[in-house]
């Protein structure tokens, strides 16, 4: 029973504190206002993302044919995981953590926002009670569950087992390494924290990321953003219409990269050039926009870690978006922007032809 | 040229669910009735573009033929079945949501706003499709989110830590599971066998309705060195395995486990014997 809890407690630690942690030490880099309990947050999963991959990575193209290969992979990740923690820790700005102010909302508002959040309980909840069959699973689950308890990073093949070639198309998309961290550092079975505790992250995230859409979206109307997160629900929960759809893969495979791709990267790289038309007034200075196409930068790492169409497509929606950024700036060092935040994309590309 | 459009056409009509039971043009229609709504009401110029013009332009090179043989150019004609996902790059769930949002704001009344976020709501839920009533969609036995059968199986016969891996056959709807619990259970074909159609010796076997043939059964098995083999307990085969050096372990949900003894005595001449006597009947 202690046991079972100093795991649970690990799981959260690991999946909800160290993030947060990372944030507060990043987040000199995000404009004052972005200061807020979420945006940190989300600063923070994208960097401990990048810490992983990074470390994945390179244990994948220098050491993976050894054996327990994912153990240096683990210590590695830890350590920096737990220093960048640390180090947030002293940096932690406990100001930002105010109460909400709803006193100024209507009856409506208050009531159309219960129904939103009752709506993201009751995903979160169905995702810990029902059983998703999807074939993909024996493939990126089983990869967590081989790093974690046999220490092989691709190298095992997870359908039958044996020893195969480094699988490397699928090697650097890491999303598999990452929970078989969490999973290692929570003692805890990759499987349970892919399917059962992974989308208690993953739901309220990718909800968030909306609710900040809808925050520059409905500026001015508060009212309207609980009516918007209504519909983008009920378009989640109700988007099965085939195996294609994003929603399908956020609320059924929610634990595999393609899911995070379309529920976390792409509409975080749709939020950051919807900040960025904001401040295209005038008054944004350098640093300011350098610290967003940083932050994009990250969610392009995110994106390629998600799954080897991630670089491609991340690549296109962030050109596609900047040429309206171009069009509505008329600054053409824009482009140098969106070049500095594909780099990711390009040494991924670069990565793939080597592999 | 129009055989390719025809190839996009029908991935958009799968798209919008094609072939599922659903009318694919209705979430088509939804995303361009609310493109085209923004176009039309939104006043600022980057807003109109991405969610008025940008899903137009995404369909249109989506459907347009060089789109798809750059795409497939670049990754592989094996992977050509992915192109549907360059649709993701729309923001459809945004774009719809704001559109119907910006409609109900528009509205002047409070009465009029609520139900129109009804209308709203059981217009997207009778038109799509609810995910939790998909077929593959169970409840949950255990936190695994993996059928209790199999990690009942596997917890009676997944080696310790000591003794490093096993190998096992088992029934091909068993494929999917069994690794993502224990992954020291090797098998002699695992999901890509089941779902790819790849041959293997056994799959054919567990694959064939009626009898199944016992001692062809074990050649394979015993070529593959399974220790175990797991079959439905209502799965009949035309001799009584028990008389080759098997034995039956135990019934677990539904399902016998058979222990060759030959492979966990580490019987080797006799395995060895058995796999030479029928080499010329069952080999490949």
């Amino acid at each position: 029973m202690l046991m079972t809890i100093w795991s649970i407690l690990r799981l959260v630690i690991f999946m909800f504190t160290v993030p947060m942690c990372i944030g507060q030490l990043f987040k000199f880099i995000l404009k004052k206002e972005l200061r807020t309990p979420g945006i940190t947050f989300l600063l923070g999963f994208f960097v401990y993302s990048g810490i992983i991959q990074i470390i994945s990575i390179l244990c994948i193209m220098t050491i993976a044919s050894k054996p327990h290969a994912f153990e240096t992979c683990f210590k590695w990740s830890l350590f920096v995981v737990l220093l960048f923690s640390v180090a947030g820790i002293f940096r932690f700005d406990k100001t930002m953590f105010k109460k909400p102010d709803i006193k100024g909302l209507s009856i409506d508002t208050k009531i159309f926002y219960g129904i939103f959040f009752a709506l993201v309980v009751f995903q979160m909840v169905m995702a810990i009670v029902t059983r998703i069959f999807d074939g993909d699973n024996s493939y990126y689950v089983t990869q967590s569950v081989i790093a974690q308890k046999m220490g092989a990073m691709y190298t095992v093949d997870p359908n039958k087992g044996g020893s195969i070639m480094l699988d490397g198309r699928h090697a650097l998309a890491a999303i598999p390494m990452w929970i078989a961290f969490i999973a290692k550092a929570a003692t805890v079975h990759s499987t349970i924290v892919a399917y059962t505790a992974w989308p208690i992250l993953i739901i309220p995230l990718a909800y968030f990321i909306y609710h900040e859409i809808a925050k520059v979206l409905f500026a001015d109307n508060i009212a309207l953003r609980p009516i918007f997160m209504i519909i983008v629900n009920m378009l989640m929960i109700f988007g099965n219409i085939s195996i294609y759809t994003p929603a399908t893969f956020f609320l059924m495979r929610t634990w595999q990269g393609k899911s995070m791709l379309t529920s976390i990267a792409f509409p975080t790289i749709l939020l950051i050039f919807l900040w960025m038309f904001k401040e295209t007034g005038g008054e944004g200075n350098l640093s300011l926009r350098a610290s967003f196409w940083g932050l994009l930068a990250m969610v392009n790492m995110f994106s390629g870690m998600c799954s080897e169409m991630g670089v491609v497509f991340g690549a296109g929606l962030v050109m596609l978006l900047t040429l309206v950024l171009l069009y509505s700036s008329k600054r053409v060092t824009v482009l140098l922007g969106a070049f500095c935040c594909l780099i990711p994309n390009i040494i991924y590309v670069v990565l793939y032809k080597l592999m | 040229m129009y055989g390719i459009f025809r190839e996009c056409l029908v991935d958009l009509q799968r798209y919008g669910g094609l072939g599922n039971g659903s009318f694919w043009i209705i979430f088509w229609l939804l995303l361009l009735i609310s493109s085209f709504y923004l176009i039309v009401k939104e006043s600022d110029v980057r807003k109109k573009i991405i969610f008025g013009v940008m899903p137009f332009v995404v369909v249109a090179g989506f459907l347009f033929p060089v789109t798809k043989k750059l795409y497939v150019k670049v990754v592989r004609i094996e992977n050509a079945n992915t192109y549907y996902r360059i649709l993701w790059i729309i923001p459809m769930y945004v774009t719809i949501a704001y559109a119907f949002t910006k409609f109900i704001g528009s509205l002047n009344n409070t009465v009029k706003k609520r139900i129109a976020v009804g209308v709203a709501a059981v217009v997207i839920a009778v038109t799509g499709s609810c995910v939790y009533l998909n077929e593959h969609v169970y409840m949950a036995e255990n936190m695994y989110h993996l059928p209790q059968n199999v990690i009942d199986i596997c917890d009676r016969i997944k080696p310790t830590e000591d003794e490093g891996t096993v190998r096992a056959a088992f029934t091909p709807e068993l494929v999917y599971f069994v690794r993502q619990y224990a992954p020291n259970i090797l098998m002699p074909y695992g999901r890509d066998y089941v779902d790819h159609n790849y041959y293997a010796g056994v799959l054919k076997l567990m694959n064939e309705e009626g009898e199944m043939e016992t001692q062809e059964l074990l050649y394979y098995t015993r070529v593959d060195l399974d220790r175990y083999i797991i079959l439905p307990t209502d799965k009949k085969m035309d001799e009584d395995i028990t008389l080759f050096d098997v034995k039956l372990a135990c019934t677990i949900d539904g399902y016998n486990i058979y222990e060759d003894i030959l492979i966990s005595e580490n019987r080797e001449k006799e395995r060895e014997h058995y796999v030479n006597a029928r080499i010329d009947m069952y080999g490949e």
